[in-house]
C-alpha cells in the first residue's frame, strides 16, 4: 500500500468514526417510531421468537400496520442481546452498514466503473460519498434504506463480475443479493428488479450463450442452482409482491397522494370520460414527480428537510457540488474516456444511466414529493457524476493558475458546507423538528415507567401538535420500549390479541376529558388540546415535557 | 443555421407554452425575439445580435418595471435561523452560516417555479390554471428531441464559440430568479423559446414518418388539454 493510500484510508475512518459514530445516540436526540418499533420488534424476537402481534419469525413485521421490512429487524437482534434494548442498539446496525457502504462503492468505482487511467476518480468518489448528507442523516438513524443500499451494491458488483468473467457463481451471488436489497426495503422492490431485468435485456445474447455453456458443462450444478433461483423467486413473489408486504405499497401509492385525491380527482370524476381523464391526470401527476427530483431545491435547499417547512434548509448534496453535478451528467452522456473498458464503456455507461433513473422511480410513484429517504439508492451514483463534474472541470482549466483557483474554490465550499449541514443537523434539525420527530414520548414513557404504579389507570392521548391535535402518534412503543416491557406478557394479553395496544394499566385512546371518570386517580398524558385549562400549571400538573423549539409540548396531569 | 422544415416550423407552432401563455400579444413577441437572439447567438457568436439582445432586455425592463422577488417571509425566517431565535442566539456559527447568502433560497424558489424540468415538461402552468393540473410549458417529449439535439451537437465535435451566448443566457436566468414570478414570465419564456428551438432541431434529426407521428401526437395531445381546461374551467 503507497502513502497516499493510507493517507486516503486514514482521512475515510476519520471521516466515518465522525458522521457515522461519533455521539450516535444523541445526535439526533430523539428515537424515531421506526426505531422504536425496529428495537421493540428485535427485543421481542430475541425473548419469545415472536414478534410484538406473537406472529413466529414473520418475513414482514405487521407492527403499526406499515408491514416492515423483516432484515434490519433481525439484524437489530445481535446488537440488542449485547447491548440491551437502547438508541445505541438500534442504530448501530445502520451505521456500520453504512461504513460497509463506503468500502463497497470503493472497490465498485475502482474495480468497474473508472479505468485504470482515471483510478483516482474512485478515491475522489469515496470521499464524495462519504461525506454526503444525504447518507450521514440516514446512517445515523435506524433507516432500512441504508441496508438496502448495502445489498445494491454488492449486487452491481457481482453483475459486473459475471459481465466479466460469465460464471455461474456470479450470476448466482448477483440474484441472492438481489433479494436481499429486495427484501431490506420497499424502494429497492421495485430498483432492483428493473435494473437486474434491465441488464439481462441489454445483455440477453451474453446470458444466453453462458446459459448454454453451464448447462453443457455441468447439467446438475446449473439445475440445481435454478431450482434454487426459483424456489427464492417464488417465495419472494408470494411474500413481499403479493402478501402482506405488498400492503405498504397500497398504502403509500401515488393514487392515495393528497394532491390526486383532494386536487385532480374531483374535477375528473365529474367528466363525461372520468376513467380516462384521470388515468392521465395521474400519469401527469406521476410525470411531474419524477422530474421534481431534478430541480435545484431538492439539492440545494429542502431535500432533506432539516429545517422549519418554508425556511431555508439543506438540500441533498453540498451546494458546490451542485455545479459539479450538472458538468457530471453531461460528461456520463457523452464523455467515455473516464469509464472501464475491461467489459466496454458502453456497458458501464449503460448501466449507470439505468441506475439513476430507475432510483427515482419508486419515489415517484409513491404519494410525497421529494421523499430523500425512498431515493437514497442514489446517491452512488449522485457521488460519482459529482467526481466526474469535478475532474471534467479541472481538466478544462488549462493553466495551473486557474486549476489552482479551482480546487481552493472547491475546498472552500466544501469546508462552508461542511459547516452549515453540522449547523443544520446538530441546531436547527433537533430544535425546529423535535415535534415532528416524536420528542418527548421518550421523556414521558421514563416518567410513566417510575409512576404508573401510583395511578389506577394510565391514559395516554396519540393525537397531539402546537397548532391543534394534528400529528397522529404511535406512543404505545415508546412505552413498551422504554420499560423494556416482556413481551411474552405483551403479545399473550387478550387485548393485544383482539388488535388493541393496551397493557398492563396502560390506555392509549383519545382522550376526551368529560367522559372519563375522574373519581379514580388516573394519570393522563396528552397535549394541551386534551385536558382543561385548569390543570395545566396546578398542583395536578405532575410533568410536563416541552418540544425543544418551545412551542408546546406534552403533559402528565393526574386526577389528585 | 440548422435546417427544421415544415414539420419543424409546425411543432413550433403547436408548443404548449404559446397555446397556453396568457401573456399579453406585445410581452409574448418580446420573449419571442429574445429566444430566437439566444438561439442565433449559440450557433453564432454575433456583437450586433446580442446588442439587439441587450435593447429588448432593456426594454422589457422599461415596460415592466420589476420588483425584486425577496419574501419578506424569508427574511424572517433567516433572521429566526441568524440569531433572533431565542434558541439560536448564542451560537456564533448559525451568525456566519445564515447570512445574505441564503437569500439564494428565494432565487431558487423563484426559478423552480418557471424553470425547473418539471415545469417545463409536466406542470409549469399550475400557477395559471390550476395548484394541481399537472400541463408543462414543452411538450414531455422534448426532453427526448433535446437529448437528440444534445448528442448530435456532441457527435458533430463542432467547436462552439459561446461568448456572447452564456451573458445572454445568464441575464435570462438571472432575471427569472430574481424579479417577481409574473413579471419574470417574460424572461423565462424566452428561455424556453429557445429550448423549443432547440428541440425542433432534435426533432428535425428524426425520419418524416416519426416526425409526422409526433406531429399528431402534439395535436391530439393540445386537443386533450384545451378540452380539459374548458371544461373544467381551470
Amino acid at each position: 500500500m503507497t502513502k497516499q493510500k493510507i493517507i486516503f484510508w486514514v482521512i475515510i475512518l476519520v471521516i466515518t468514526f465522525f458522521t457515522r459514530f461519533y455521539r450516535l445516540s444523541e445526535f439526533p436526540p430523539h428515537l424515531t417510531i421506526d426505531e422504536v418499533s425496529i428495537g421493540y420488534n428485535a427485543f421481542s424476537i430475541l425473548k419469545t421468537g415472536k414478534d410484538e402481534w406473537g406472529i413466529p419469525f414473520p418475513v414482514s413485521f405487521r407492527s403499526v400496520g406499515d408491514y416492515k421490512a423483516p432484515v434490519l429487524i433481525y439484524l437489530t437482534i445481535p446488537f440488542v442481546w449485547f447491548l440491551g434494548l437502547n438508541e445505541l442498539s438500534v442504530r448501530l446496525p445502520v451505521a456500520i452498514f453504512s461504513v460497509v457502504n463506503i468500502f463497497l462503492v470503493w472497490y465498485l468505482t475502482r474495480r468497474h466503473i473508472f479505468d485504470q487511467k482515471y483510478s483516482h476518480l474512485s478515491y475522489l468518489t469515496t470521499v464524495i460519498f462519504s461525506i454526503s448528507p444525504w447518507l450521514v442523516v440516514f446512517s445515523r438513524s435506524g433507516f432500512e434504506a441504508i441496508i438496502a443500499l448495502t445489498f445494491l451494491l454488492s449486487n452491481l458488483i457481482f453483475l459486473f463480475e459475471f459481465r466479466r468473467s460469465g460464471y455461474l457463481i456470479h450470476f448466482f451471488f448477483m440474484f441472492v443479493f438481489a433479494y436481499l436489497s429486495a427484501v431490506s426495503y420497499h424502494s429497492t422492490k421495485i430498483v432492483v428488479p428493473l435494473l437486474n431485468i434491465f441488464f439481462i435485456l441489454t445483455n440477453f445474447r451474453f446470458l444466453l450463450s453462458h446459459i448454454t455453456e453451464w448447462y453443457t458443462r455441468n447439467k446438475f450444478v446449473f439445475l440445481f442452482t435454478t431450482l434454487i433461483l426459483v424456489s427464492v423467486t417464488v417465495f419472494f413473489v408470494q411474500n413481499f409482491i403479493l402478501g402482506p408486504g405488498s400492503s405498504r405499497a397500497g398504502m403509500t401509492f401515488l393514487s392515495k397522494d393528497y394532491d390526486f385525491t383532494h386536487g385532480l380527482l374531483p374535477k375528473f370524476s365529474a367528466h363525461p370520460l372520468s376513467s380516462l381523464t384521470s388515468s392521465i391526470g395521474l400519469a401527469g401527476l406521476w410525470f411531474k414527480r419524477y422530474l421534481e427530483y431534478f430541480s435545484a431545491n431538492f439539492y440545494l435547499s429542502s431535500g432533506l428537510g432539516l429545517a422549519t417547512p418554508g425556511h431555508p434548509g439543506q438540500g441533498v448534496i453540498f451546494a458546490i457540488e451542485y455545479l459539479f453535478l450538472i458538468v457530471g451528467f453531461f460528461v456520463l452522456l457523452f464523455g467515455r474516456r473516464f469509464f472501464a473498458s475491461s467489459v466496454s464503456r458502453h456497458f458501464v455507461i449503460t448501466i449507470l444511466t439505468g441506475w439513476f433513473f430507475f432510483s427515482l422511480l419508486p419515489a415517484s410513484i409513491t404519494n410525497n414529493s421529494q421523499h430523500a429517504l425512498r431515493t437514497l439508492n442514489i446517491v452512488p451514483v449522485i457521488s460519482i457524476l459529482i467526481a466526474l463534474g469535478l475532474i471534467g472541470c479541472y481538466e478544462y482549466c488549462r493553466s495551473k493558475l486557474a486549476k489552482s483557483l479551482l480546487v481552493s474554490f472547491v475546498i472552500l465550499g466544501y469546508l462552508f458546507g461542511l459547516v452549515r449541514f453540522v449547523d443544520f443537523y446538530t441546531l436547527h434539525y433537533p430544535v425546529e423538528l423535535s415535534e415532528t420527530r416524536s420528542y418527548g414520548w421518550k421523556q414521558m414513557a421514563l416518567f410513566a415507567r417510575d409512576h404508573h404504579g401510583e395511578y389506577d389507570k394510565v391514559y395516554v392521548d396519540p393525537q397531539f401538535g402546537t397548532q391543534g391535535p394534528y400529528t397522529y402518534g404511535v406512543p404505545y412503543l415508546y412505552f413498551l420500549f422504554y420499560s423494556r416491557y416482556d413481551p411474552n406478557i405483551y403479545n399473550s394479553d387478550p387485548r393485544r390479541k383482539l388488535g388493541g395496544s393496551d397493557f398492563e394499566n396502560y390506555l392509549f385512546t383519545h382522550i376526551n376529558w368529560p367522559d372519563l371518570d375522574h373519581s379514580q386517580n388516573n394519570l393522563y398524558i396528552a397535549s394541551q388540546w386534551s385536558l382543561p385549562k385548569e390543570v395545566i400549571g396546578s398542583s395536578q400538573q405532575k410533568y410536563f415535557v416541552p418540544f425543544l423549539n418551545q412551542s408546546s409540548g406534552l403533559y402528565a396531569v393526574s386526577d389528585r | 443555421m440548422p435546417k427544421i422544415g415544415l414539420f419543424g416550423l409546425l411543432y413550433l407552432f403547436l408548443i404548449p407554452f404559446l397555446v397556453f401563455s396568457g401573456q399579453s400579444p406585445f410581452l409574448l413577441f418580446l420573449s419571442l425575439s429574445l429566444g430566437y437572439l439566444l438561439f442565433r447567438l449559440f450557433q453564432k457568436p454575433s456583437l450586433s445580435q446580442f446588442l439587439i439582445f441587450l435593447a429588448i432586455v432593456v426594454l422589457a425592463l422599461i415596460i415592466l418595471r420589476p420588483r425584486l422577488g425577496l419574501d419578506m417571509g424569508l427574511l424572517n425566517a433567516i433572521n429566526s435561523q441568524r440569531g433572533e431565535h431565542p434558541d439560536f442566539q448564542n451560537n456564533i456559527i448559525s451568525r456566519l452560516v445564515h447570512n445574505k447568502s441564503e437569500l439564494s433560497h428565494s432565487f431558487i424558489s423563484n426559478f423552480n417555479k418557471l424553470l425547473s424540468p418539471a415545469a417545463i415538461f409536466a406542470s409549469g402552468f399550475w400557477h395559471r390554471l390550476d395548484p394541481y393540473y399537472p400541463l408543462g410549458y414543452l411538450f414531455p417529449w422534448d426532453i427526448y428531441f433535446l437529448y437528440r439535439y444534445f448528442r448530435s451537437a456532441h457527435q458533430s465535435k463542432y467547436d462552439r464559440n459561446l461568448a456572447f451566448f452564456v451573458p445572454a443566457l445568464g441575464f435570462l436566468l438571472l432575471l427569472t430568479g430574481l424579479i417577481y414570478v409574473d413579471q419574470a414570465i417574460v424572461f423565462s419564456f424566452a428561455v424556453l423559446f429557445f429550448l423549443a428551438f432547440l428541440s425542433v432541431v432534435g426533432f428535425s434529426t428524426t425520419s418524416p414518418k416519426t416526425q409526422l407521428g409526433f406531429l399528431i401526437a402534439n395535436i391530439l395531445y393540445l386537443l386533450y388539454q384545451l378540452n380539459i381546461t374548458a371544461y373544467f374551467k381551470l
